[in-house]
């Protein structure tokens, strides 16, 4: 694993910062919300070319950076806080990591450089419908899978599904083309706006299995992807915090900026509070998972917990320092709020960490 | 951290806590604390962060935690001269003539004990705005005014005592630092009894209290940077309050662990783990960042606010945990610490006043 300075990771930091400023404005976002996939191909391309963002956690000999969850970590603040519309959690981060902790190296060497170039997008489904969990069956070489994965995350982007099915009593891992037969993409009308889950059908579709027990590659993934909507909700946060001021500062009733109100100063600085306490805790998350993952259980869900509940506090309060104009379609507090409240639950709500942080500190027994 | 210094720590201790407890068992009155830090001083270990030159090791802050969490982990009670050790002693060696340094041995070996002379009656958050006043006589100031919340004021022999010396200058500029013998003629000291019952905190008065010139720490009308060394110190302190915060969060767990808790239990002793473990690792990265000789930013107010607000709420956790034994009398800690804790939002800058220094510090935010 490449390992990276604090400059360096400052360095990254704002050249993702200014990539994104500079071709995701706002106008750009609200665009993308209209379109069929959400996504900008080409910045896509560009962000995964010029940046690396794709290749973030795929290990150079398969074409990437082979960097850690601290890198990670920033690049999803960044991504958050840009409000990015490109598939970089469900392909460069869940499908990716799904890939990597697969163990199987010849799908690593077939799969992992187009992810890491932006040329392969993957949606990785792991969550069943319980009306029809998928089923694998062996078919010569191969398997054939049929059920329904939901809340797929960047559904509508991806040209390959990665999906997981019981196999003899344990996981399996698949691999798939997105667009093939009996294969039905639904995109649901999810809370958020820039980011699209959907529901992936599988009607006795061929299909590869990926590397051998999945079990722990699945918690591992699980890991990852609480940590990764815990980085972005602090991403999210931070940028909320600084509209909120920035509106406080200028925006004047009673002959005075609204900032010079304790009503107002106070509630902004419970939200500094916050955003701090999410950026600390990530940082921290981030660096237990790069160095011991396996007893990084406690921490991610600490993270993922504090900043469900507190991300979603500061985005509120958003609003209500905007008052009236917050409440508007136009204003772009509510694409946070929707972000922010969409990430809470993906990957485990506060309410179900904490029942998982009950249970591992030995209150339930 | 150099696994060395805390081995030769665990060293002395495992020789001098055992000696200690033979000779004053469990007892934790202020003798006794006076007693344990001329232990740990003799050892060398009372004030481990302070420079070598002043009886220190000059080690960093979160060394300094380090030390204090092992030797915290023997259930020995807390040094007695805290205040001088942590606030005055580093202020003094910031700002002290060659002859104000030499107390600083003695606030070691306890035979100083000093407190801090900064709150008054109508001076509580707007401390810039205190009347104690200092006029020039001779080669002495003469003193006369009011004190209040001097923590330790009852034990001290000696206080760092904030002044006006200049009535016409901006409030900010016209105050000074003097270092006071406590036992000079025209000081009263009175106890305050708290909520609790107990008197931790003392009343000053002061009439026409002589203080040499020689004793003005800092220079005249300067004693509001002064103060802000001593008060950088104080709030320091909380980035180690926080990491202490998570263990006292681990151990009610461990104490409740297997008890049956309801399910409303069980999920507000997550919360409280979740708040103090964030708190924490906000202290302990507040504290490597001194260590690598960075100035902390606001971390150490968001600390302060969110520390003392979650402790509030734990303590009232406690006491819910306690049940109809939290009032009946027959949980007199849960009830002590409870009301205790309700000085955690006042003392040290109340949660208003840590709020406002946030949104105009930190923010940017107009004043009001």
């Amino acid at each position: 694993m490449t390992t990276t300075t604090v400059a360096e990771r400052e360095d990254l930091r704002a050249a993702i910062r200014g990539f994104l400023a500079d071709r995701l404005p706002e106008s750009t976002v609200r665009e993308l919300i209209d379109t069929e996939t959400g996504v900008d191909a080409r910045s896509w391309t560009q962000l995964a070319g010029e940046l690396g963002l794709a290749g973030l956690l795929v290990p150079e000999e398969h074409g990437g950076q082979g960097l850690s969850t601290v890198e990670l970590g920033i690049a999803l603040q960044e991504s958050g806080r840009a409000l990015l519309g490109a598939p970089f959690l469900g392909s460069a981060v869940l499908a990716t990591w799904a890939l990597v902790v697969s163990g199987d190296d010849a799908a690593a060497t077939g799969l992992l450089p187009g992810l890491a170039d932006g040329s392969t997008v993957a949606a990785l489904g792991i969550d069943d419908d319980p009306q029809s969990p998928v089923r694998a069956v062996p078919d010569g070489d191969g398997w054939r899978l049929t059920g329904a994965k939901r809340h797929v995350v960047d559904v509508a982007a991806a040209d390959t599904f990665l999906v997981t099915a019981e196999v003899d009593g344990g996981v399996g891992l698949f691999v798939l083309p997105a667009a093939g037969d009996g294969v039905d993409v639904e995109q649901t009308a999810s809370l958020d706006l820039t980011r699209r889950l959907g529901r992936v059908r599988l009607a006795d579709v061929p299909a590869q299995r990926v590397g051998t027990e999945f079990t722990a590659g699945l918690a591992s993934v699980r890991e990852l992807g609480a940590f990764a909507c815990a980085a972005e909700q602090a991403g999210i946060a931070g940028r909320c915090l600084e509209i909120a001021v920035e509106y406080a500062r200028t925006r004047e009733q009673f002959g005075k900026p609204i900032g010079s109100f304790q009503a107002i100063k106070h509630q902004l600085a419970e939200h500094l509070a916050r955003v701090e306490q999410m950026r600390a805790a990530v940082t921290a998350a981030a660096a237990e998972l790069a160095a011991s993952p396996g007893s990084a259980r406690e921490i991610v869900s600490v993270v993922k917990a504090y900043c469900g509940d507190a991300g979603t506090t500061v985005a509120e309060g958003l609003i209500d320092t905007l008052g009236g104009i917050g409440f508007t379609w136009e204003h772009v507090a509510h694409l946070y709020l929707r972000r922010m409240k969409t990430l809470a639950y993906l990957f485990g709500s506060p309410s179900e960490h904490r029942a998982r942080l009950a249970a591992d500190l030995g209150l339930t027994g | 951290m150099s696994t060395e210094v805390l081995d030769e720590l665990r060293g002395f201790l495992d020789e001098a806590v055992p000696r200690f407890r033979e000779q004053f068992g469990e007892d934790s009155s202020w003798e006794t604390r006076i007693a344990w830090q001329r232990t740990m001083a003799e050892g060398g270990w009372a004030a481990p962060g302070w420079a070598v030159e002043n009886g220190g090791r000059a080690l960093p802050a979160h060394e300094v935690l380090a030390i204090e969490e092992v030797t915290a982990g023997y259930g020995m009670p807390p040094l007695a001269g805290m205040l001088g050790l942590k606030n005055v002693g580093p202020t003094l060696a910031a700002w002290g003539t060659p002859e104000q340094k030499e107390h600083l041995p003695r606030i070691l070996n306890t035979e100083e004990v000093w407190c801090q002379g900064f709150s008054e009656p109508g001076a509580g958050s707007d401390l810039a705005g205190l009347r104690t006043r200092a006029v020039r006589d001779g080669d002495d100031y003469v003193v006369n005014g009011q004190k209040i919340w001097t923590s330790n004021g009852m034990h001290a022999t000696h206080m760092e005592l904030l002044v006006r010396t200049d009535p016409d200058a901006p409030k900010h500029r016209g105050i000074s630092a003097l270092l006071v013998d406590m036992s000079t003629p025209g000081i009263e000291v009175r106890p305050i009894r708290q909520i609790n019952g107990q008197a931790e905190f003392a009343e000053v008065f002061f009439t026409d209290v002589r203080v040499p010139v020689d004793n003005l720490l800092g220079k005249e009308n300067d004693g509001w940077n002064v103060t802000m060394t001593t008060l950088g110190h104080e709030r320091s302190g909380v980035a180690i309050f926080a990491t202490r915060f998570e263990r006292e969060v681990r151990d009610l767990i461990a104490r409740h662990r297997g008890e049956g808790l309801t399910p409303v239990q069980q999920d507000t002793l997550v919360r409280h783990f979740i708040e103090a473990r964030v708190v924490a690792i906000l202290g302990e990265a507040t504290l490597s960042r001194v260590a690598a000789g960075e100035q902390p930013g606001s971390e150490q107010s968001v600390i302060k606010l969110v520390w003392s607000e979650a402790g509030q709420r734990l303590a009232a956790t406690k006491l819910e945990l306690a049940g109809i034994d939290a009032v009946s009398g027959a949980a007199p800690e849960a009830a002590d610490a409870y009301l205790s804790a309700r000085a955690m939002t006042i003392a040290a800058g109340t949660s208003p006043i840590v709020k406002n220094i946030l949104s105009e510090r930190v923010l940017g935010l107009p004043r009001g």
